[in-house]
C-alpha cells in the first residue's frame, strides 16, 4: 500500500500520463516512481495502452480518402498553401505515433498465450486478480454496467456458454434478494474467456460472477475467502474451471450467495 | 495525396481517424459518420469564426453527429450488435484477430461517450480544457470519464493483471 502522502489521485495520473501536470507535481511523480514498483507498472501499462490505441488508428491517416467525402467540398478559393499545412500535419501525426516507444512495448505485443507460456506462476492468483479487478471496474457503472442486460437472458446464456464452450445458465440469486443485471465476455490473458454476470439489489448493491477455464491443471479447492479494500470475494476451482463471486457484503451473506451459485454452476 | 479544396477537407484524415475508433473499426459506419460531419460543416461553414480553431469545432460537429446516432441506434429495436450476433452464429469480435483491430474492437465496445473521451486526448491529442468544450461537458468530468475509459480497455484488452503481483492499472479509490 501507497504511503497517504505519495498517493496519486486517478485524475492526477491521468494528467501524468498526458503531460497535463504541472512541472512540480511531474517531477514528484516521477520520484515517487523511483521506488514504487507497482506504480512504475502501472504507468508503463497506460502509455503501452496509449501505443496500441495510436498503433491501431494511424494508419487511417494514410489511408486514400474516398471520394465520396472529397466530392462534397463545395468549389474552392484555397489551395496549396493549406495543402503543404495539411500534409506537414499528417506528417507529424505520424511521426509521433510511430516514434514513441515504451519500455514495456514488447510486454504489450505478446498475446495471450504468449504470455501465459512465458509466466510460470500458476494461474489462480491470477485469476483471483482478474475477477477482483473485473469487479472493481464494471460494478460501478451506471449506464453499461453490462453488454447484454437480463431482459435478453436465453441470448446472454447462449452466447456466453458459446464462447466458454460449456453449457451455462445465469445462476439465479433471487431468492437472496439479488436480480440479474446482465453479463458481458471478458478476455484474460490466460488465452480462456471470462464471463462476467452481475447482480443488484434493491438497495443498488451489486455483486459480481466472473468464472472462467483455468489456463492449467488446477487443482479444487473449497471457498477461499479475500477481503480487499472493502470487497470480498469467495473464489473456487472446481473441474478446472475458476469461479469468483465479489461484493460488498458480510461474510455470512457472500457465502450464502456463493453456495448457491457453486450449486447452478457446478459441472 | 489529395491536394485538399478547402479548409475542411485538410482535417478528413483526422476525422476518419476518430470516426474509426468511435465505431470500434468499422470503415463504412466510420465513413458515413464523417460524411455526415463534413456535410454538416459546409453548410455551416459560414457561421465559422475565422480566428477561430478549426479542429475543435470541427471534433464538435462530429460529436453532435454521433451522438444523434447513438441515440438513433438505441431506439430501434434488436439492433444490439451482440445479440445479432448471437443470433446469426458470428463470433463477437475479440478472439482470432490481428492486435490491432482487437483494440479497435474492444474500444468499440467501451460505453459510446467514454470512447469519446478517450480518443479525444490519447489520439487526437485535444487538452482536457479543449475535450471539455468539445463534448459540452465540465473538465472534471472528462478526467473521471478518462480515467474509467482507460481501466475498463485495459480489462477489455486483457492487460488488465499482467502478473498477479502488478495490476495493470490501480484503482486508488
Amino acid at each position: 500500500m501507497t504511503k497517504p502522502q505519495t498517493l496519486i489521485a486517478d485524475d492526477e495520473l491521468m494528467a501524468f500520463i498526458d503531460g497535463a501536470l504541472d512541472a512540480d507535481r511531474q517531477r514528484q511523480i516521477e520520484q515517487l516512481a523511483l521506488h514504487d514498483d507497482e506504480l512504475v507498472a502501472t504507468i508503463a501499462a497506460l502509455r503501452a495502452q496509449g501505443k496500441a490505441l495510436r498503433d491501431s488508428l494511424d494508419p487511417v491517416l494514410v489511408e486514400p480518402i474516398p471520394q465520396r467525402l472529397l466530392q462534397l467540398a463545395p468549389p474552392s478559393r484555397f489551395s496549396l498553401a493549406r495543402v503543404a499545412a495539411a500534409m506537414a500535419w499528417v506528417a507529424v501525426g505520424i511521426t509521433a505515433g510511430s516514434l514513441t516507444s515504451w519500455q514495456y512495448l514488447s510486454r504489450n505485443g505478446q498475446t495471450g498465450a504468449e504470455f501465459a507460456s512465458v509466466s510460470p506462476a500458476p494461474d489462480l492468483p491470477r485469476f483471483v486478480r482478474q475477477a477482483t479487478v473485473a469487479h472493481a471496474v464494471f460494478a460501478p457503472e451506471v449506464r453499461h454496467p453490462v453488454e447484454l442486460d437480463s431482459t435478453k437472458l436465453q441470448a446472454l446464456n447462449a452466447w456466453l456458454s458459446g464462447r466458454l464452450g460449456r453449457h451455462m445458465r445465469a445462476p439465479d440469486l433471487s431468492s437472496l434478494g439479488f436480480s440479474l443485471v446482465g453479463g458481458r465476455l471478458l478476455p484474460a490473458d490466460s488465452g480462456k474467456p471470462a464471463a462476467q454476470f452481475m447482480y443488484e439489489d434493491r438497495q443498488g448493491q451489486r455483486l459480481t460472477v466472473y468464472l472462467r477455464g483455468m489456463a492449467q491443471p488446477t487443482p479444487e479447492t473449497a471457498f477461499r475467502y479475500l477481503g480487499e479494500g472493502g470487497v470480498s470475494t469467495f473464489y473456487w476451482v472446481e473441474h478446472n474451471w475458476g469461479y469468483a463471486l465479489s461484493g460488498e457484503l458480510s461474510r455470512p451473506q457472500l457465502l450464502q450467495a456463493a453456495r448457491s451459485i457453486y450449486e447452478q454452476l457446478s459441472i | 495525396m489529395t491536394l485538399f479544396s478547402h479548409r475542411i477537407a485538410e482535417q478528413i484524415p483526422s476525422l476518419r481517424r476518430y470516426a474509426r475508433a468511435l465505431t470500434g473499426g468499422n470503415r463504412e459506419n466510420a465513413d458515413d459518420l464523417v460524411q455526415d460531419t463534413l456535410e454538416r460543416a459546409y453548410a455551416k461553414w459560414s457561421l465559422f469564426r475565422m480566428g477561430a480553431e478549426l479542429r475543435p469545432w470541427l471534433f464538435s460537429i462530429m460529436h453532435n453527429v454521433f451522438v444523434n446516432d447513438v441515440r438513433r441506434m438505441s431506439n430501434r429495436v434488436a439492433t444490439d450488435p451482440i445479440e445479432e450476433a448471437v443470433a446469426m452464429g458470428i463470433p463477437a469480435p475479440q478472439e482470432n484477430q490481428v492486435q490491432m483491430r482487437e483494440v479497435l474492437a474492444a474500444v468499440g465496445r467501451l460505453a459510446p461517450e467514454f470512447r469519446e473521451v478517450l480518443v479525444l486526448v490519447s489520439i487526437e491529442e485535444f487538452s482536457y480544457a479543449e475535450t471539455a468544450r468539445i463534448l459540452g461537458i465540465p473538465t472534471g468530468t472528462v478526467m473521471s470519464r478518462l480515467f474509467r475509459a482507460r481501466a475498463q480497455l485495459a480489462v477489455l484488452t486483457g492487460a488488465a493483471a499482467p502478473s498477479d503481483a502488478r495490476p495493470g492499472l490501480r484503482l486508488v479509490r
